[in-house]
């Protein structure tokens, strides 16, 4: 039994020394150093011993929870906006046909109100949108709705609409296609809009739903035509109550 | 016949050493955390669960063979198995042979229940892409236990043996990277000798990260990289490492 006893001390000065130094570092907690600068291409994607797809996923998981950690949530005013830019681009060099990176830009951190922040958002959605894959136009679609309903700044806004009607894809909507009317008519370029709109129904009548012609005759006769000034009401228009 | 004796008896150590089990349970707990980890997705659940299931059961299949290959070979030469058996009717080409086969067929047994399991995950996979990752992973594993092989023929130490495996694994999939900056970014001075060293390294090095991309059981194969790309770069690197393990072996005195 005496053997035993220096073990027995020497095991239970540890076990309180460990409990003196847990007192201390229970309360330490990891400080978030904001988001990092994104790595190289090469960086990321060799920190995945090449594969560019798990590379892909697990930044875009990183990107998801990023912040949110320790049982912490911060507030989207805290992120640095200009590095998640970053990050998104990065994202779209290593998979530019999934869309999980987009949503999280557009509807996550597309959430925040400051104006500058989203402005970095605009930009990422701006490339991603003109992207031939799948319907990626839509994501410009989005660029065009924060651009005008949350940054306010209807130049910016126009000119996407303008890269959002362009795109040849053949699965764009007809209300991609008539997306610079609707800013010009939040602009106050009424005279434009109604050329514009004019201009798409008449191009394109033969081909779309009667619905959506019926949207457009509706749009001319009742939105557009009533704030222009001597401006003749078409044939159509009588029909359009 | 010999040889075929002798994969019989390098099988049954590794089903004695219950590899294919351990394995078996390691796919299990690699799915249901990559399924933990994709249903937390905001959104393509079940692409994130694949992925990440894939590029977990690949390193777990990759360092599940190399411990086995370079752990039974040195333990054969310590046990003085080795001499034993080669003071039987079997020649160092025929030893050597036996168990490049047997571990390419361990190799052939990880890859099926692999691709097994990612193909029978939930979601939108692709066949023709799925089907062209199994294979890429057999060629894969195949590949790396018969370097795992030649480094535990050569080397002597197990721990040094695996590192090396490790190193030559993680610079295989790194080497397309590398040769893209050279490509890209051509230097002056002492990075050029650099740059020359590396392409020279690279010639023998196969290029893993044209093989087993995880993009592949999403959107399918690229047009590139096909089946005749992986059985050719396996072949012709199975050649010479089979060879360099051959000469090792032939010159080691017992």
């Amino acid at each position: 039994m005496r053997k035993l006893i220096l073990p027995y001390l020497s095991f239970s000065f540890f076990l309180m020394i460990n409990i003196v130094f847990w007192t201390y570092s229970k309360n330490v907690q990891m400080v978030w150093a904001n988001v990092p600068q994104a790595p190289s291409e090469f960086k990321a994607t060799t920190s995945f011993l090449g594969d560019r797809q798990m590379a892909y996923r697990a930044y875009a998981y990183i990107l998801q929870n990023m912040g949110s950690v320790d049982g912490k949530v911060l507030s989207l005013r805290e992120y640095n906006y200009e590095s998640l830019r970053g990050w998104f681009f990065l994202e779209h060099a290593l998979d530019p046909k999934s869309d999980i990176a987009p949503a999280l830009a557009a509807y996550y951190y597309g959430s925040t109100k400051d104006e500058e922040d989203l402005k970095y958002i605009i930009d990422y959605l701006k490339v991603v949108g003109q992207s031939p894959e799948g319907q990626k136009w839509r994501w410009l679609g989005h660029a065009v709705y924060l651009a005008r309903h949350q940054v306010n700044d209807n130049d910016l806004a126009l000119e996407l609409a303008y890269l959002l009607a362009d795109n040849k894809s053949p699965s764009l909507a007809s209300w991609a296609k008539q997306m610079p009317v609707f800013v010009l008519k939040g602009r106050g370029d009424n005279a434009l809009a109604y050329k514009i709109m004019l201009n798409i129904l008449i191009s394109n009548v033969d081909t779309m739903h009667p619905n959506e012609i019926f949207y457009m005759k509706d749009y001319i006769c009742n939105t557009l035509l009533p704030t222009i000034k001597g401006e003749q009401r078409p044939p159509f228009c009588d029909d359009i109550q | 016949m010999m040889v075929f004796s002798l994969v019989k008896y390098v099988l049954t150590a590794a089903f004695r050493d219950k590899i294919l089990i351990a394995f078996v349970v390691l796919a299990a707990v690699g799915v249901s955390l990559s399924m933990f980890l994709g249903s937390s997705a905001m959104s393509e659940k079940d692409q994130f669960s694949a992925v990440f299931a894939a590029g977990t059961l690949r390193i777990g299949s990759f360092v599940t063979l190399i411990l086995f290959v370079i752990f039974y070979i040195r333990k054969s030469f310590e046990t003085r198995d080795v001499e034993y058996m080669l003071s039987r009717p079997v020649s160092r080409l025929q030893f050597l042979t036996a168990h490049s086969l047997s571990f390419s067929l361990l190799a052939f047994l990880l890859a099926v229940i692999t691709t097994s399991v990612i193909f029978s995950m939930p979601g939108p996979q692709n066949m023709e892409g799925n089907l062209l990752w199994g294979l890429s992973l057999f060629v894969e594993l195949v590949l790396v236990s018969n370097v795992a092989l030649f480094f535990s023929v050569v080397l002597s130490s197990s721990v040094v043996a695996t590192l090396a495996t490790i190193a030559f694994y993680t610079l295989s999939r790194m080497i397309g990277g590398i040769l893209g900056i050279i490509a890209a970014e051509p230097e002056g001075g002492a990075m050029l000798v650099l740059q020359k060293i590396m392409l020279l390294i690279s010639m023998i090095i196969p290029r893993f990260d044209l093989m087993g991309q995880s993009a592949w059981l999403i959107y399918g194969a690229q047009d590139s990289i096909n089946w005749p790309f992986i059985l050719s770069q396996g072949l012709v690197f199975y050649g010479l490492v089979f060879t360099a393990s051959y000469v090792d072996f032939k010159r080691k005195q017992f």
